[in-house]
């Protein structure tokens, strides 16, 4: 055997050897692996930052976000005007017409996007434990964060379909992803309000905020939503500290009322927790002005191309909305503005002659191609006013409430309420004004549901829709006990043993 | 198996062979060699004939210069067999006398195949000693037809394997698949094994691995269908595998052959969408509007309820036909120069080729230059070395992507749906943007469209081989070989201002893309082969060894918009640019093993077992054995068969075998942390989710299959006949089942579930008539399959599949039934009467008129889904192939048809093409729709009137979606005069002139293509048959030459 080809088997066998098993030892690089994250406080603050993101999914105007169906379209605020030629998003009618079904999309995204922020607030507060912190305020303001967080998401959940599977814990397996039952809502509201109660004095104030933190959950905010569970259970008496708390915070009321909206005063004093966007930031920007404007202003209403044909037309302010502002009511220029062209009024379900409304709030001037600086707003002092309005009033304390609900009246130029109202002439007022100042920030179905209206506005608001146009069915507006809760989600129920609500 | 027993392996497996090599012996004192060269009857080299001495069973291959060296062959006289694929045996009585005898032998061309041998997994087998179900296809099948990939070539020639065609893209390939459709959530496409080397596959039809070897350059195709043959490559056989044999040197005086052909592409008029034309557009949109006036609103229509554009459809003729517009007749070219040839010890091949084709839709093209280079090269007795090198470069123009469904303006989708009122230019001259008429959504112009969208993808791939062959004794064979594919692709798009968006007059915002494929694979492999006869009877051979595979894919993608003008359109144009890249990797180390033993070549058997190590499981779960045992017994040497006179070769083969499927993403197991970013105080705040649930329990999917075979050749060899049965259950099935999203996650993949395909698959080879100057021969295949599932999930639950764009599924996959089933309403008719709606079961807001469908729930109400019911089976009751070739002289006409008995195809498209909302045209039967309770129409087309869920229903899936695909295919016809050598005074060999016709007709009731699929879509075997009108499939006229010299 001659020396070459010794020396070619020698190679040979030591070509097949040199790739051993390391070659299997592959790891990716356009991700990272569950096991090998959440180890340093810096991965820690990525993954919080990384649970608020879902707040652009659930709020935003993407047509998947579900808040501005579920929250305002559902409700007498506002409508949708037909398209008939785009059939496309029967989903969202749906939800408006209360002709839900348990495979509606926009449903599923409620639930979709709350349990998928409760899983990374979940995954924080499971494994934040052992991570190592040099300061330990900031360990202790994150597990406030993410508890904020579940307990938004949770209070979502609750509102909207009652009765809900309540995962407290990383999801890590496939038998894990599985629930015998929904939680009762009391259960529910009991976890939420454990959440928040933990929550308050983890956070810091707005005051105390470090200005790159701008955005985060302040102790405000868990306040203000604790409030807000606390006025939906009707804990009256337990929301009052809790609001005058908030009142004690260095929250100021923005004067003129538009500049609440102004993209250029973000964050301002008023604010206590909005969903932030920014023009700027490549997949950061918001869009509600393109889902808003008429779905045939083409170009008329965007400030920059593109046209934005058969886009737009939803969450159009009704009638009875454009009707509820009082004479002089500077809220009303600031909410809704005006598509006005000649043959708008072909559009006979939403147009008067020849005007179309369209929300105002969260229509500003962009310089970016569909990419708007608008942030939403989830609570504001004026709300945190107006709540305790309401709470002194129905713990018998209706002379309080006055300054409250006049201040934010001034600031809208309205006299001041005439004293002396009863309970209950006092009630109507402090919600027709929480209507008005909320307008467009998806407050209003809650608002309904909460203080027990829903069924009687509804239907009315159902009726006059009807009266327009012919293109509703007798179907719609049938609103009923069953339709205050949203259908289970159908692909829920095929995979959990649950019972779906009632009437679906 | 653990890494050092690993090592172990690899070490006593390179120790042999060092040791075998040092010990090389030498032939003993009784023993001769035999040396010669195989030719054929016109004097050119066979390459791997084999060559035996008769009843040693001692046996060689002649190499690519047709030489062969057989060693220890015993002085005296003996008979002495040359066999090859495709050749008549040759035998003859050789005196042997050391030491060395030479002998030559001279093939001829057969029309039986069963003395040949087969290119099995690593290496070649005997035709007679074959086992398992392998099924090879010669390079003469390949000829004459413009294609660009032999797998076009396949339809009809393989039982149980279905080629189907799903659209014409220019330089796409078809699907094929074995033996039924055997995975559903990892890949289903064979394993391409090319010169050995087990290609990397990638997921769609115009990334096809054949369509990057020119037909010219392939000398064999086998097709591995059972699961004892495909189990040599284990982890991926499980779809079963596709090896390729290219074209190799010989070392006589070179020879070049020039292939030229030229072809003319039409679109027969077969299987375009049947829509109105201009008049009936307007006249439909007319009386829709009246409808609606009269039965919605309560009124008479007045003159100003009608848009004007249709207050009188007889001003219109026939108007835009935009699918005739788009499409055109395209010609193609292919050139294919190769030589062959070499000197004593060194045999070269090296082709180039060219291959040109515009598409049948305007402004398509592909383009393919490719060169091969082959070198095999005898350094000594013992050592063989070979180089094989093949770049490809390609280039496609193709704004659209295949035109499965609307989304891709300019293809003959979203052209069918345009209005038809509308010219492509106006008075002037000019483009007109926007196709739209009252109430119609605008379209952008769809030639317009075509001309001004540029996206144009080039490629370059270059596959190499390298080997050394050490003949260590005359027993015992060595082989090293390092193979490399490299592929690079580029995607540049550019969408200029000009063009309309829907709905949506120009100027729109520029988009520019950059997108880069980019992928390099290597595999090294070295194996050792024993090969010996023991006391005359028996005859063992023993293949060992390792092999590493290691592929690294980099992708980036890069949109650019804002662009201010259109005249810079590379990305530096764009003011604003987002992109993002991707590294995939993956590695599999593998251990093989095979045996094949033979008792006086009538008993047989062959044991293989592989061990594949992936890098896409986890640790833990990694190893995968895939053994598989098969036995042949040929009956017709046992005595009793010699009664039997008409039998020439009869054979019974039964094999059990398990393969492997790891074709699922790359890091499926690991639980993903992926970017989701936010906002804070204005700018950007980098946020990581986790986004996928992991599954460290992820393992292999593993089909184990049971084979019976028969193979009977009757004398003279008139017929041929193999048949096979086969059954098989792919356990484990890597799926990706849902979780509850209360989870926070909506999926997982998981290994559960099961499927099954049993079926059956004869073949027959008749040489109908051989006298004379005639010749003819046919060939007949035809295959059933029976797919199941018998399991699914852990709970059995349904997967459904597809989506209609009214959110609806397609597609049902249940226990009981064949995978992806068609699923929607049951269509019923229409209401006829306000009786009739209070009676049915229906929707809000129902009025007669409307559709009506099967209320499969019975809670009165009409609702997607808990309404469905299954419609149909995409998979057909049986596939077929028949094949003719009649030669009379020099004149050959050939023909070869395909087609399925049984089975549906969905007419997808219809949720356009049966949208009566007046925003699309539409298909031709709404002109006999209800319009009143006196004009119901033909009762399929609902009214126009009333709320929009009536026309909503109308356009999701429904039982009118589903036709049976059963067809006849008459795939190519080839008439051929091969010029007789030395005839016109020219120094031709070989020479010939031939005319052919592709896709001449197709016999189907079903309107369209019937083996439209649904390629691209996410949900691949989930949901099949859902037919989106695609690039059509062109019909081809070629003239072509084929020259020797």
């Amino acid at each position: 055997m001659t020396t070459h080809v010794k020396r070619l088997l020698v190679g040979s066998v030591f070509l097949a050897l040199c790739g051993c098993e390391h070659v299997l030892a592959t790891s990716p690089e356009s991700f990272i692996g569950t096991t090998n994250f959440y180890q340093s406080p810096e991965q820690v603050e990525r993954a919080v930052v990384g649970a608020y993101s879902y707040l652009q999914t659930i709020y935003g105007a993407g047509g998947t976000a579900p808040m501005w169906t579920v929250g305002e379209m559902r409700s007498d605020n506002t409508t949708y005007q037909y398209n008939d030629a785009q059939r496309g998003s029967l989903n969202v009618e749906n939800v408006d017409e209360f002709l839900t079904s348990p495979d509606n999309a926009t449903v599923q995204n409620m639930w979709t996007f709350s349990y998928q922020t409760i899983l990374q607030t979940n995954i924080v507060l499971g494994r934040i434990e052992p991570v190592t912190y040099t300061d330990a305020a900031v360990k202790s303001r994150a597990i406030g964060e993410m508890k904020f967080l579940r307990a938004l998401s949770y209070f979502n959940l609750v509102r909207s379909f009652g009765d809900v599977p309540l995962e407290l814990e990383e999801v890590a397996s496939y038998t894990g992803a599985f629930t015998k039952e929904r939680t009762p809502v009391d259960a529910v509201y009991a976890q939420i309000i454990s959440d928040l109660t933990d929550a308050i004095p983890r956070l810091p104030t707005k005051a105390t905020q470090a200005s790159s933190q701008i955005g985060r959950a302040t102790r405000g905010a868990a306040s203000m939503l604790l409030a807000d569970v606390y006025m939906t259970r009707k804990r009256f008496a337990d929301a009052v500290p809790v609001l005058q708390s908030v009142l004690g915070m260095g929250y100021a009321l923005v004067s003129p009322y538009d500049r609440v909206f102004d993209p250029a005063f973000k964050n301002g004093p008023e604010s206590i927790f909005e969903v932030q966007y920014a023009e700027a930031v490549v997949g950061g920007s918001s869009s509600y002005l393109f889902r808003f404007i008429p779905f045939n202003s083409a170009r008329d209403l965007t400030f920059v191309s593109p046209d934005n044909a058969n886009a737009g037309g939803w969450n159009i302010p009704t009638r009875d909305m454009v009707r509820a502002y009082e004479p002089g009511d500077l809220r009303k220029a600031a909410s809704i503005a005006w598509y006005v062209k000649a043959g708008n009024s072909v559009y006979t379900d939403v147009a008067i002659k020849d005007s179309i409304p369209f929300v105002r709030k969260f229509y500003h001037a962009y310089t970016t191609v569909g990419r708007t600086n608008d942030d939403f707003p989830i609570y504001r002092l004026a709300e945190a006013k107006l709540l305790l309005a309401e709470a002194l009033n129905e713990t018998g304390q209706t002379p309080l409430a006055y300054p409250q609900i006049n201040e934010v009246r001034a600031r809208a130029a309205l006299p001041a309420l005439a004293a002396g109202l009863s309970q209950a002439a006092f009630r109507d007022t402090v919600v027709h004004e929480q209507r008005v100042e909320l307008a467009f920030e998806d407050k209003r179905w809650f608002q309904l549901v909460r203080t027990g209206r829903a069924i009687a506005v509804l239907s009315a608001h159902g009726a006059e829709l009807k009266s327009y146009t012919k293109f509703r069915s007798s179907a719609t507006y049938n609103v009923t006990q069953s339709s205050l809760l949203l259908p289970i989600p159908i692909r829920e129920l095929t995979l959990n043993p649950f019972p779906q609500n009632p009437g679906y | 198996m653990t890494a050092s027993r690993y090592w172990r392996f690899a070490a006593v497996l390179g120790t042999l062979g060092m040791l075998s090599a040092l010990r090389a012996v030498p032939s003993g004192a009784q023993q001769a060699s035999l040396r010669g060269v195989v030719l054929d009857s016109a004097g050119l080299p066979v390459a791997r004939a084999q060559i035996m001495v008769v009843g040693a069973t001692r046996a060689t291959l002649s190499d690519s210069a047709g030489a062969f060296l057989l060693v220890n062959v015993p002085v005296g006289s003996r008979r002495v067999r040359a066999s090859r694929l495709g050749y008549s045996a040759s035998d003859r009585v050789v005196m042997v006398q050391a030491p060395e005898t030479r002998v030559e032998f001279r093939l001829a061309r057969a029309a039986s195949e069963l003395e040949g041998v087969v290119v099995v997994g690593y290496g070649t087998q005997s035709t007679r000693n074959v086992t398992g179900s392998i099924a090879s296809v010669g390079s003469e099948k390949l000829e004459g037809q413009m294609i660009e990939g032999v797998d076009k070539a396949l339809a009809g020639q393989v039982a149980g394997v279905q080629v189907i065609q799903s659209n014409g893209v220019p330089g796409g390939g078809p699907q094929i698949q074995i033996r039924g459709v055997g995975s559903i959530g990892a890949g289903s496409q064979p394993l391409y094994v090319v010169d050995g080397y087990p290609l990397p596959t990638g997921g769609s039809d115009v990334r096809n691995p054949l369509n990057d070897i020119p037909p010219g350059d392939i000398e064999t195709i086998s097709v591995l269908k059972d699961a004892s043959s495909a189990a040599i490559y284990g982890s991926r056989a499980a779809n079963g595998v596709v090896v390729i044999t290219t074209k190799s040197g010989t070392n006589r005086a070179p020879r070049f052959t020039l292939d030229y052909a030229t072809g003319m592409q039409i679109v027969p008029a077969r299987g375009r969408p049947d829509v109105l034309n201009a008049r009936e557009f307007a006249q439909f949109l007319k009386e829709s509007n009246e409808d609606r006036v009269r039965i919605t609103l309560g009124r008479e229509p007045t003159a100003a309820d009608i848009p004007k554009e249709y207050q009188d459809p007889s001003q219109y003729g026939e108007g835009s036909r935009w699918v005739d517009l788009i499409t055109r007749q395209a010609p193609s070219h292919s050139l294919n120069l190769s030589v062959s040839g070499g000197s004593a010890n060194v045999g070269v091949y090296a082709s180039g080729g060219m291959l040109r084709e515009l598409g049948t839709i305007r402004n398509t093209d592909y383009s393919r230059y490719s060169a091969r280079a082959s070198v095999n090269a005898t350094l000594s007795p013992r050592v063989r070395l070979g180089l094989n090198v093949a770049p490809t470069f390609t280039s496609r123009r193709l704004p659209i992507a295949g035109g499965n469904g609307r989304g891709e303006f300019g293809s003959p989708a979203e052209a069918a749906v345009a209005s038809p009122l509308i010219d492509p230019r106006d008075a002037t001259g000019a483009w007109v943007p926007l196709i739209q008429s009252p109430g119609t959504i605008g379209l952008p112009n769809p030639l317009m469209y075509l001309e001004q969208f540029t996206s144009r993808t080039a490629g370059f791939r270059g596959i190499s081989n390298a080997f050394a062959e050490v003949q260590i004794t005359d027993w015992a064979k060595f082989r090293s070989s390092g193979n490399v594919d490299l592929s690079q692709q580029q995607t540049n798009t550019y969408l200029p201002s000009t063009l309309a968006a829907q709905n949506s007059q120009p100027p729109r915002i520029p988009i520019g893309t950059f997108v880069e494929n980019n992928y390099v694979d290597w595999l090294s492999e070295n194996t050792l082969t024993l090969d010996r006869n023991f006391r005359g009877d028996h005859h063992i051979d023993v293949l060992g060894g390792v092999s590493v595979q290691v592929d690294r894919a980099d992708a980036g993608s890069f949109t650019g918009t804002n662009y201010p003008d259109d005249f810079i359109r590379t990305l530096n144009g764009a003011t604003l640019i987002t992109g993002s890249s991707d590294v995939q990797k993956w590695g599999l180390l593998s251990l093989v093993s095979r045996v094949n033993y033979d008792l006086r070549g009538k008993y047989l058997v062959t044991a293989a077992i592989r061990r594949d190590g992936s890098s896409r499981f986890a640790p833990s779960r990694r190893w995968g054995t895939f053994p598989s045992v098969a036995l042949g017994w040929r009956v017709s040497e046992e005595p009793f068969a010699k009664r039997f006179g008409w039998i020439n070769d009869a054979k019974l083969r039964l094999s059990y075998g398990q393969t492997g499927n790891n074709d699922l993403g790359n890091y499926s197991y690991i639980g993903r942390v992926t970017n989701q970013d936010y906002v804070l105080n204005n700018s950007l705040a980098s946020g990581r989710v986790v986004s996928t649930l992991g599954n460290p329990d992820l393992g292999w999917e593993r089909t184990r299959e049971v084979n019976v075979g028969f193979d009977v050749t009757t004398r003279s060899e008139r017929l041929t006949l193999n048949v096979d049965a086969y059954s098989g259950v792919t356990n484990d099935l890597l799926l990706n089942v849902q979780v509850p999203i209360s989870s926070g996650f909506a999926n997982v993949t998981k290994n559960t579930g099961r499927i099954q395909n049993r079926g059956v698959e004869l073949a027959v080879h008749s040489i109908n008539l051989d006298r004379g100057r005639f010749h003819w021969t046919s060939d007949f295949t035809i295959a059933a399959n029976r797919n199941m599932v018998l399991a699914l999930g852990d709970d059995g639950s349904s997967i459904l599949a597809g989506r209609t764009g009214e959110g609806s599924p397609t597609n049902i996959t249940k226990v009981g039934q064949p995978v992806g089933m068609f699923y929607g309403y049951r269509f019923l008719g229409l209401y006829k009467d306000a009786a009739d709606v209070a009676a049915s079961a229906k929707f809000a807001g129902a009025i007669p008129g409307n559709v009506k469908y099967k209320d499969v729930n019975g809670d009165g109400n009409i609702t997607a889904i808990t309404d469905f019911e299954i419609l149909g089976n995409p998979y057909p009751d049986a596939t077929f192939g028949f094949s003719n070739s009649f030669k009379l002289s020099n004149l050959e006409l050939s023909f070869t048809a395909s087609g399925q008995i049984g089975g549906e195809k969905v007419m997808g498209f219809n949720e356009y093409l049966h949208n009566i909302d007046g925003v699309f045209n539409v298909t031709r039967d709404v002109l006999d729709r209800w319009r009143s309770e006196s004009q119901p129409g033909a009762g399929v087309v609902p009214t126009t009137a009333g709320v929009s869920r009536g026309r909503v229903l109308y356009r999701d899936i429904s039982s009118l979606w589903v036709h049976d695909a059963s067809n006849i295919w008459l795939r190519n016809v080839t008439l051929r005069y091969r010029v007789p050598n030395g005839r016109f005074g020219m120094p031709l060999s070989d020479a010939s002139v031939y005319v052919g016709l592709q896709n001449a007709a197709i016999i189907s009731n079903y309107p369209g293509n019937p083996e439209a699929n649904n390629y691209n879509r996410q949900t691949g075997p989930l949901s099949p048959g859902y037919d989106g009108v695609a690039y059509p499939i062109a019909r081809v006229f070629t003239i072509g030459t084929q020259l020797g010299f």
